[in-house]
């Protein structure tokens, strides 16, 4: 057993494999068992018509309340197997299996619904709108990756999320995105995070389930847009590392936040670094940072000044942000379909516009007054200029944080992974030349250094 | 192979026969192969997309003719079939598409996947380490790249900020020309629009939504009358029935399902609800004839109407009161439905709130609010944590909130009172008294004082809460207070634990509160000491609440009606009902009828010479009626303020610019004018003759002038006064019914809209220094005059208030002040209206209901001129002497020397004769010599001071935000800023003048010494 951890048995390592085997065999009977339950009536009667075959009415499924189950306990047995790969058997080949698992089984099979990023609005909702009932399988979706995340990193991320599985896969020729490009697009997740949830609270949409790129794929179906939308997606995925996890995931900014505090984290080397540089560029996702060089004690002084300075700008730039977000809240608020439905009935009425819409001639035959629907959506402008507000807020701390962070030098002597960045996907293993000792493939580190010499 | 394994690829440096090589030259090609078929895929899965978008079968040509065909001759059956064929064609066809398109997406999804792993394994076997060279000194990346990211991360600040920006701009609303800014929305059922605010928390009472108070208070619309109190003014009903005679019996109709609700009338409408255990309906009556109008159930959901609840035979199915708002009826049942049906009988709305855990069945009647329907709905036990209290969008059903109670089951109904500005609903069940904000439903005070099954309801009188119950007391209860206020003595003011009432809700007036025990127990307390004054007993049994008709109680036994005239020390019977059968429930009055439910009918009681009045009867105007008109000196509310208009710049009488008419008044006289719709009314007088004169508005003609007859004794001499005050000072009042008019003689009188005198009477000659100048107010029906003389101690002062329909004395309360010559102005404060005098020295305040004092305050001094004024709660009086003083209103008792409610004085430029002008944030004041003060009305901080060559006696007058001085020598405008006041119009009217303008719309009326002037734009 030369090169491996202390501890690391061969038997932990069988372990986690049949462990992984059964999971999977398991599930695939689960889902070849037959759906129980008859056919569902026609709801209404049909008139017969000789001489005319009517087809056959097809009636959809009822959404089982048992298999909700089973997603959770799916979920927390591969968060499991996730974090047991990534941080205590480092096997790539297990994280890379239960990676494609996750995309037949939560993306294809369970058609991306329930899942974890969506499961925000769900909980926005229900915090926004207490009449509004949340099923546990959802709050679980929510909070067990975020939990797993605080003890064993994103590992959630690695292999157990559908849409970060199909981006892990389509990876092939990654560039590396210049670290200040990756930074400020790196906050555009918390954006979309505070409007996801502002649309959510408010009853307005689930805007992360209406613009996920990659629901129509697993649904086989969809509107074109989506379907090029994803297309998209998956073709500047094969040059830069998962787009969508790293700059657009809500869930994801979520992630990030709690990996910064995790307890344990997937690192590169399994022992100590040895700054061989072997893994530099191994990380698509730009999570590797080498280690630090000593400042100057001018350069010091420099930013520590402009520290200073970006800390008493700050409450500047949080007061501009939420008076921007009060400006957002109408635009925001038309959205809402009352909202919509008010400013189109407003417009006719002004004569602004020439016909009418299918929900406008709705609402006229309900005999509903005008001025109620008007002074409903007064009363909805005034929660989204609230909501907006609050929006404002949100975005004035991610920018004043991100500000202050560029500006605070953290030292380091080693290759590491960032804790917010790295998804645990266990790519660098492999260009770890500790690793490859550890595994008992080489005698010795300078073997492998060696061996990229020649 | 897999790309990805623990196995570390090595790099390949021999070619030829490596087997790596061959496998990775195998990926590359299928992956080209992958990727060609998948483009080729999608290719055609697009063209097939574009195809079915562009061509729907349904809309091409021939498909339509065919369609046509058939329908213009269906018996053509060719052509049917035709139709059939194509129909069937076009599924298969639509069906063949659909397999394509999923054939070729599962085509695609392999493609796809044959690609990815190809692609996978070829990039895994062509994998190497990399190759870092020697690195020579280390460079520092982080400065230069967290400087960069720094920049980027402010382009997207800026770039957000920006976003917001132009979204808010480009994406306008076009709701914004609704906000309450213009106050302009649309009337349901109407096309025109009214002014009126859209926003709800700040819509008053107004057309659309909910009744206003004069309309609540013209109809009977929840138990117990309009305020839930079983009071109701004298009304001329009769003191005996009896059903098998017909004495006193108007009508009598069958009811036809049973309950133990009362009815609640709306106009010429009353309802009731009925139930058994099957059905649930609300009744409709006409209430002239007694004819049942529709019955309608309201239907219920199949949980709650699976089995009916267990209820005791004497609550029944129905017990809980309906509740009207004019609009609608809304009706509770023992099941916990609801429901609400309009006015034809068709149900708006309906749902459950669940079957009630009650062990009697549930009897809480309903109380309203606004737009809301309020419910109590109290079950099981505290632990069971089941009760709620809830309010519904009475137009709807829909819950606006509801909040959860600690408490067990209770049978009272809940009422909603105002106090503080704040509508409060009160409950009482065991064991608390709570009162929830109608607004959110949050909890502003607890009592823990009743205990057990808690029946009767809450009442209030003022400020005074009454609650009792069996167990453990009565308890007077002083509104105000937060939190739980058991202990706060400042608060339960008094308790009493005789002859306590187990069902029966108590009457409380403010001198007395009278409790009925089921077992016919008549009691009376004192109503500020709590003191049990006496009883009386009856053999009858009681479960219907007592009600008091203006100084009668009537009891509704088992057995029959007793109608009591309670006194001090005893009750004596005045007359008593026979219904013939048994009555649980209690009466519904108005319109000069009472309507009362026995166990099979409905009643009508009244006396039958006289036709109940079909539309509200109340007699005096609306808020809304008196806002619109100039009924009193110095406006509606004697602020001198009148909304912005547009008036001429200047004017000129000699000219005639500006002066629309100018018509010689024939009697001279100080009084202002006053205007109603299209007349205007002055007074005037001599030595020998007192007159009210009616002009048009529209050209200024003197329509009539009516003498007001004294009597020999008033008319004998002429009463002493100065020639700057007149025999004629005091400005009329007019309600729209009549004028009234009063003059330095003590004679007052009624004159109506066509100059015939209605009534007159003499207060006797007042003892006046300069003449008696206070002008008249009205309060609802009543006529409200200051009536000060003498010194003091001469005990001769008094305030009167006259029935304004005949000139009966309602109340004369005796004053202990000097002859002064301010007029008085009624305000309503924390739902008490109360009459605002000044004089020398105090300031105090009556209940405008009975005249008793709320509160007075020693701050004047010496001859006080001029008049108070109110703005919000704050109340601005003045004169010379010694100061100006503003004051909070909501005292008691004495508060000169309350800090808490004298906010401020201030002693400088104080005015001798003109009344203030208050606005929210300034206070003007004008003294005779032509200097105008401004001060902060928060602070009394001096702001400006503007000076005029004139002498003024004629009060100031804001109309929108310019000031009106009527000098004696012409009129200045000026717009008052922040500071100073800047003249920007100016009038001459060619004669003196010193009486206040009346502005109606549009126009600007003003007395001169000899002439009316119309002032306007043509």
């Amino acid at each position: 057993m030369k090169g491996r951890l202390p501890g690391m048995s061969s038997r932990w390592s069988r372990a986690g494999r049949l462990l992984a085997v059964a999971f999977v065999v398991g599930l695939t009977l689960l889902t070849a068992m037959p759906a129980c339950g008859g056919e569902p009536a026609d709801l209404l009667s049909r008139p017969v018509i000789e001489g005319y075959p009517l087809p056959t009415n097809e009636f959809p499924q009822a959404r089982s309340v048992l298999m909700e189950y089973v997603d959770v306990v799916v979920l927390v047995v591969a968060l499991s197997l996730a974090s047991y790969f990534a941080l205590r058997s480092r096997s790539r080949r297990g994280l890379f299996v239960l990676t494609l698992f996750s995309l037949v089984w939560f993306g294809f099979v369970r058609k991306g619904c329930v899942c974890s990023i969506g499961s925000i609005q769900n909980v926005a909702l229900a915090l926004g709108d207490p009449s509004y009932g949340i099923s546990l399988a959802i709050v679980a979706f929510f909070v067990l990756p975020l939990g797993f995340t605080l003890f064993f990193g994103r590992t959630f991320c690695s292999s157990v999320c559908p849409l970060g599985a199909v981006q892990e896969l389509v990876t092939l020729q990654p560039v590396k995105v210049p670290g200040w490009l990756d930074r400020t697009l790196g906050l555009i997740p918390y954006v979309y995070l505070g409007a996801a949830v502002v649309f959510a609270a408010t009853g307005t949409a689930f805007v992360i389930c209406e613009y996920d790129p990659f629901v129509a794929f697993f649904r086989l179906s969809g509107s074109a847009n989506m379907l090029i939308l994803g297309a998209c997606f998956l073709v500047i995925g094969y040059y830069v590392g998962r787009p969508y996890c790293r700059y657009l995931c809500p869930y994801g900014a979520l992630l990030k936040l709690a990996a910064k505090v995790s307890r344990w984290r997937l690192r590169i080397p399994p022992e100590e670094c040895i700054n061989c540089r072997l893994c530099e560029d191994a990380c698509p996702y730009g999570a590797i940072q080498p280690p630090t060089v000593e400042q100057s004690e001018k350069d010091r002084r420099a930013a520590r000044t402009r520290a200073l300075v970006l800390f008493a700008a700050a409450p500047v730039v949080f007061a501009v942000c939420v008076w921007a977000g009060g400006k957002m809240g109408i635009p925001m608020s038309r959205l809402h379909p009352e909202v919509a439905l008010a400013e189109r009935v407003r417009q006719e009425e002004t004569e602004a516009v020439e016909g009418t819409t299918d929900a406008s001639d709705a609402f006229y035959n309900t005999g509903r007054p005008r001025q109620e629907l008007y002074a409903s959506a007064l009363s909805l402008h005034d929660r989204f200029t609230t909501a907006g507000y609050w929006l404002g807020a949100w975005v004035g701390l991610v920018l004043v944080v991100k500000l202050v962070h560029t500006s605070i030098r953290r030292r380091r002597v080693e290759f590491t992974a960032d804790r917010g960045n790295c998804v645990s996907c266990g790519r660098c293993f492999w260009y770890c030349p500790a690793e490859q000792v550890r595994l008992g493939l080489i005698e010795g580190v300078e073997e492998a250094i060696e061996i990229r010499r020649k | 192979m897999s790309q990805d394994t623990d196995q570390p690829e090595l790099p390949q440096t021999a070619e030829g026969a490596d087997p790596t090589l061959v496998w990775y030259r195998a990926a590359v090609r299928s992956a080209w192969v992958a990727a060609v078929f998948l483009l080729i895929v999608c290719g055609l899965l697009l063209v097939d997309y574009r195809t079915r978008l562009d061509k729907d079968p349904l809309n091409t040509d021939a498909y339509r003719e065919m369609r046509a065909s058939v329908v213009a001759d269906p018996s053509d059956m060719e052509a049917r079939e035709a139709l059939r064929d194509a129909d069937v064609r076009l599924r298969q066809n639509y069906f063949r598409q659909r397999r394509f398109a999923l054939v070729g997406t599962w085509l695609a999804v392999a493609g796809w996947v044959v690609l990815v792993v190809s692609v996978k394994a070829a990039v895994t076997l062509h994998r190497r380490l990399p190759a870092p060279g020697p690195v020579d000194a280390p460079v520092d990346r982080d400065t230069p790249q967290a400087a960069m990211a720094r920049w980027a991360v402010v382009c997207l600040g800026v770039g957000l900020v920006a976003g917001a920006v132009w979204l808010n701009r480009s994406l306008p609303t076009e709701l914004a020309s609704l906000t309450p800014a213009s106050n302009r929305s649309e009337v349901p059922g109407t096309t025109g629009m009214i002014d009126e605010p859209l926003h709800p928390e700040a819509a008053p009472t107004t057309l659309s939504g909910w009744p206003t108070p004069e309309e609540l208070a013209a109809n009977w619309p929840r138990f117990r009358g309009p305020e839930g109190s079983g009071v109701v003014p004298a009304m001329n009903l009769p003191t005996s029935w009896d059903v098998e005679s017909g004495e006193g019996i108007l009508w009598k109709t069958p009811v036809p399902l049973p309950g133990n609700s009362s009815p609640v009338v709306w106009e010429n409408l009353a309802f009731l609800t009925g139930a058994d255990e099957n059905e649930r309906v609300v009744m409709c009556f006409d209430t002239l004839e007694g004819k049942l109008l529709w019955q309608t159930e309201i239907p219920g959901t199949p949980e709650s109407t699976e089995e009916p609840p267990e209820v005791m035979e004497d609550t029944g199915f129905a017990a809980p009161t309906a509740a009207t708002d004019g609009r609608r009826v809304y009706a509770m049942f023992a099941n916990g439905d609801v429901g609400a049906v309009d006015f034809d009988g068709k149900v708006v709305w309906s749902k459950s709130l669940g079957i009630p855990k009650n062990s009697y069945g549930h009897a809480a009647s309903l109380a309203m609010w606004q737009d809301r329907l309020i419910i109590q709905f109290d079950q099981g036990a505290p632990k069971d944590k089941l009760s709620r209290l809830i309010a519904l969008e009475a137009a709807t059903g829909k819950e606006i909130w509801a909040v959860p109670r600690d408490v067990a089951n209770s049978w009272p109904s809940p009422i909603v009172v105002e106090h503080d500005g704040v509508a409060q609903i009160i409950t009482c069940s065991d064991p608390f008294v709570i009162a929830n904000k109608v607004e959110d439903g949050s909890e502003l005070w607890r009592c823990k004082c009743l205990r057990q099954d808690v029946g009767p309801s809450p009442v209030v009188v003022g400020d005074l809460l009454i609650v009792a119950n069996e167990y453990p007391q009565m308890t007077a209860i002083r509104l105000g207070g937060k939190g739980d206020i058991t202990d706060n003595e400042d608060l339960v003011l008094w308790i009493a634990e005789d002859s306590l009432p187990d069902t029966c809700s108590p009457i409380a007036t403010t001198d007395h509160v009278y409790i009925v025990a089921s077992y016919g127990l008549l009691t009376c307390f004192d109503a500020k000491a709590g003191e049990l004054l006496w009883e009386w007993e009856s053999d009858d049994m009681y479960s219907s609440s007592p009600t008091l008709v203006g100084d009668l109680l009537y009891l509704f036994g088992l057995e029959g009606c007793q109608i009591l005239k309670p006194g001090e020390e005893d009750a004596e019977v005045v007359g008593n009902g026979n219904l013939g059968e048994e009555c649980v429930t209690c009466p519904a009055i108005c319109h000069g009828r009472m309507l009362v439910r026995g166990r099979q009918h409905l009643f009508c009681i009244g006396n039958p010479g006289e036709p109940a009045q079909a539309a509200p009867a109340a007699d005096w105007p609306t808020a809304e009626e008196l806002a619109a008109n100039w009924p009193r000196f110095r406006g509606p509310a004697g602020a001198g303020i009148a909304p912005a208009m547009d008036l001429p710049s200047t004017w000129d009488a000699e000219s005639g610019e500006g002066v629309l008419w100018k018509t010689p008044v024939p009697m001279p006289g100080n009084s202002s004018a006053i205007v109603w719709n299209d007349r205007l009314f002055l007074t005037g007088a001599d030595e020998q003759h007192r007159v009210v004169m009616g002009f048009d508005t529209t050209g200024g003609e003197l329509l009539w002038q009516t003498e007001i007859p004294g009597t020999p004794e008033s008319t004998a001499k002429p009463p002493e006064v100065m020639e700057d005050t007149g025999f004629a000072a005091p400005t009329a009042a007019t309600d729209g019914r009549r004028v009234y008019a009063m003059f330095a003689n003590g004679d007052v009188g009624a004159v109506d809209f066509d100059g015939k005198v209605v009534w007159s009477k003499s207060l006797g000659m007042p003892k006046n220094s300069y003449g008696h100048a206070s002008s008249l107010t009205t309060w609802h029906d009543r006529l409200i005059l200051q009536f000060d003389q003498g010194a003091p101690k001469d005990k001769l002062s008094r305030l009167i208030a006259l029935d304004g329909a005949t000139g009966k004395e309602v109340w004369s309360i005796p004053r202990d002040v000097a002859n002064s010559w301010p007029s008085p102005i009624v305000v309503d404060h924390d739902g008490v209206s109360q009459i605002i005098t000044c004089s020398d020295p105090f300031v105090i305040a009556y209940n405008a209901e009975d005249g008793a004092e709320l509160w007075r305050c020693k701050c004047l001094r010496q001859d006080v001129g001029p008049s108070p004024v109110v703005v919000g709660d704050v109340l601005i009086v003045a004169n010379e002497y010694p100061q100006m003083t503003a004051i909070r209103l909501g005292g008691k008792g004495d508060i000169t020397e309350s800090e808490e409610f004298v906010l401020w004085a201030a002693e400088d430029s104080l005015p001798d004769t003109c009344t203030p002008l208050a606005t929210a944030e300034h206070v003007f004041l004008l003294a005779s010599y032509g200097l105008l003060t401004c001060f902060d009305t928060k602070s009394g901080e001096l702001v400006w001071e503007w000076e005029s060559d004139d002498m003024y006696s004629s009060s100031p007058t804001l109309v929108g935000d310019l000031i009106y001085l009527f000098g004696l020598e012409g009129c200045q405008v000026l717009k008052p800023g922040e500071e100073g006041a800047e003249v920007v119009a100016q009038g001459a009217l060619g004669e003196e003048c010193v009486t206040c303008p009346a502005l109606h719309k549009g126009r600007l009326f003003i007395r001169g010494k000899e002439h009316l002037f119309c002032i306007g734009k043509k």
